[in-house]
């Protein structure tokens, strides 16, 4: 066998809870792996069991049945120690710790090696340095982590899980709670550090649209017994997608690969002329339930770009409206509704 | 910042060694400050009466406050952090409670018996110490079994504070059915002590509180660990339930013998912890350790100077004097200090 090794091997998997006499299966069925080296994001709706399955992964829930394979070794051969040298966890809420500072979150990373005092030898010093700059949080590696902004305290948990220093890095919606420019910076993040480091990468995320951007695979989550997994191209082409947004106020455009919100329409009109101008014309007629078809219409607006300016050309029953913003061809087209 | 660190580190350790020594000078009975250094720098005295004095009661109590004031900072400390609760501390959570129980039972349900506990002597001590130890062990086990199921910590701390209620109520059965001079004798014991002990009684109560503090500080590593919270720790190698097992342990050991020996001292195991993180701005245990055990040592011998009313003939209950002079501390810290709260929740 020339392929990857299989890092990550689920067996007939069943995740959840057991409480009591109670048993609460979360996820069932499962049958996936994940080579050396790949970075795959498990996309899923809210609440389906994605965390759950990463925590039995993980080690830290027992499986209901079936057997995780960790480096083709079952899960629970592993010794805690062990397994926290192969695995690290990076989950989404923030950590409350008081003056813990940055520098010494990430050192924590190196518990699984270091004698019972903790002491950092000069190998867990150079991981921790390491860390720091992979992440980029060498400025703030004094700050108390309290003071951290959000997307720097993600970074921080990201170094914390690489100094742990396991061949496999499992994360738990990372990006929640950020912005967009904070988003992209540690999706990319974790992006070179697969293709950097070879550490193989597996994370939770709502961000479909990064996720069909960076990920070499992607594990969606349909139903309680249904976990298919693929390649981010095969699975939009193969309508697999489309099931998890199956919802009526939602487009999804498979040219694309672009969603939007499906407005009822009420009104039709023509619209033409130059692309970009259309292409936002569009955006807002749609969101003022406007239908925008190819064939004559009474109503007819037209984009011109005139010295990098756009301008809009209303027709209506032979009259013609000329404006230089959108919001004033609205206005003449809802008094056009109105009359 | 190390720089700083070992600065303030050095300035307390001089301030404890201070106060030692000025907490051996004074007392009900006036011995010249020059031979205090005398007798303490090795020589003996002319006054034999002084050299008892200083041998058998003031030294005694000096160990005893230091050693008092450091167990219950580490306890207070071993439980905010297994709890993530800054409310959280031997008291809160029904130890010292527990320990009254036991004691309680003791003297109580002993003198009714016909045995007066203070009658027994070497073998009275040792029945308290067993005593208050069992109703910690007893009541912090309920504890953390209920918070195994529960997780979140404010119920724990609600269910702690029932434990508190319900021993409390059974005290107060006990006290009924009981004559005053037990009762009288429980009371006294609740207001706490530091000056009950003899050499005979620090035989025990030395090695127990040593002993227990090393192991606290062996939990340096794990605890730092547990900072992150138990579904991190785990993921770091940390055997939670083992873990948690060991800090009751060395908890209701230092708690309870405590409390056996020199009664519920209030507010000193919520307040160290604190006070230590405050000054020191660290959430390292390895440092916090060390910090907390001189700290509770420092204030410790402070409350019991104030408690000996210096030039009185009489001493105030300990328990008063750590609350009322522990609290404007902490609120002072708390004040100065805005980002506090933010060492357990957002």
């Amino acid at each position: 066998m020339s392929s990857p090794a299989l890092v990550i091997e689920l067996i007939d998997l069943a995740v959840g809870y057991r409480q009591g006499r109670k048993t609460l299966t979360v996820l069932k069925n499962l049958h996936v792996d994940l080579k050396k080296g790949e970075l795959v994001c498990m996309v899923g709706k809210n609440g389906i069991g994605k965390s759950t399955l990463l925590r039995s992964i993980a080690g830290i829930q027992p499986p209901l049945d079936g057997q995780v394979l960790i480096n083709g070794r079952n899960l629970s051969t592993y010794s805690i120690l062990e397994l926290a040298q192969t695995i690290s966890l990076v989950l989404t809420d923030r950590i409350y710790a008081g003056n813990l500072r940055v520098k010494e979150l990430i050192s924590l990373g190196r518990h699984p090696y270091t004698n019972w005092l903790g002491t950092l030898t000069a190998i867990d010093r150079e991981k921790i340095n390491r860390a720091l700059e992979i992440s980029g949080s060498q400025d703030i590696q004094n700050k108390p982590i309290h003071e951290l902004s959000d997307g720097q305290f993600q970074k921080v948990l990201i170094a914390r899980a690489l100094a742990q220093d396991g061949d496999i890095i499992l994360l738990d919606e990372p990006t929640a709670h950020l912005d967009l420019p904070n988003k992209i910076s540690i999706l990319k993040l974790l992006k070179d550090l697969c293709d950097q480091t070879g550490k193989t990468i597996l994370m939770s995320t709502h961000e479909l649209e990064f996720a069909f951007q960076m990920a070499d695979r992607i594990w969606i989550v349909l139903k309680e017994d249904d976990l298919i997994s693929g390649l981010p191209e095969d699975l939009m082409l193969n309508h697999t997608f489309e099931k998890l947004i199956d919802h009526e106020a939602i487009n999804f455009n498979l040219s694309t690969g672009r969603f939007s919100i499906n407005h009822e329409k009420k009104w039709i009109c023509n619209l033409q002329g130059d692309p970009t101008g259309v292409f936002w014309t569009a955006n807002a007629l749609h969101r003022l339930r406007w239908d925008v078809i190819q064939e004559e219409t009474a109503t007819r607006i037209k984009v011109n770009k005139v010295n990098g300016y756009y301008e809009w050309e209303i027709q209506y029953h032979g009259q013609v409206y000329k404006h230089s913003t959108l919001e004033e061809a609205i206005q003449t087209l809802e008094n056009i509704i109105n009359a | 910042m190390n720089r700083q660190i070992s600065g303030l580190m050095l300035l307390l350790f001089i301030i404890l060694i201070i106060l030692i020594i000025l907490n051996i000078s004074l007392g009900s009975v006036y011995i010249p400050f020059g031979k205090i250094i005398t007798f303490l720098s090795g020589k003996s005295l002319e006054e034999k009466g002084w050299e008892n004095i200083i041998l058998q009661f003031r030294v005694p109590k000096a160990i005893t406050a230091v050693l008092v004031g450091s167990g219950l900072g580490v306890s207070g400390l071993l439980m905010q952090t297994l709890f993530r609760n800054p409310l959280a501390g031997p008291f809160v959570l029904g130890i010292s409670s527990g320990a009254s129980l036991g004691v309680a039972l003791a003297i109580l349900a002993g003198m009714s018996l016909g045995k007066g506990i203070t009658q027994l002597g070497i073998g009275g001590s040792w029945i308290l110490t067993l005593a208050a130890s069992m109703g910690a062990f007893t009541v912090l086990s309920v504890v953390i079994l209920v918070s195994i199921r529960i997780r979140d910590s404010m119920s724990l701390l609600i269910i702690g504070l029932m434990f508190g209620s319900a021993t409390g109520a059974v005290v107060s059965v006990l006290q009924f059915f009981s004559k005053a001079e037990s009762i009288q004798a429980y009371l006294i014991w609740t207001f706490g002590s530091l000056g009950g002990l003899t050499w005979i009684e620090l035989k025990v109560f030395i090695p127990v509180i040593l002993l227990s503090l090393g192991w606290a500080v062996t939990l340096s590593k794990p605890l730092n660990a547990l900072l992150l919270g138990d579904q991190y720790a785990r993921s770091l190698g940390l055997n939670i339930r083992k873990m948690r097992l060991a800090i009751i342990i060395v908890t209701s050991l230092l708690a309870g013998t405590i409390t056996a020996f020199c009664g519920p001292i209030a507010f000193i195991g919520i307040a160290i912890p604190h006070i230590t993180r405050l000054l020191f701005n660290t959430a390292n245990h390895n440092l916090l350790f060390p910090m907390v055990i001189i700290s509770g040592a420092i204030l410790m011998l402070f409350c019991d100077l104030i408690a000996q009313v210096p030039g009185m003939e009489y001493t105030l209950p300990i328990n008063a004097v750590t609350s009322v002079l522990g609290a404007p501390i902490v609120i002072w810290l708390v004040i100065r200090r805005r980002d506090f709260s933010k060492s357990f929740t957002g």
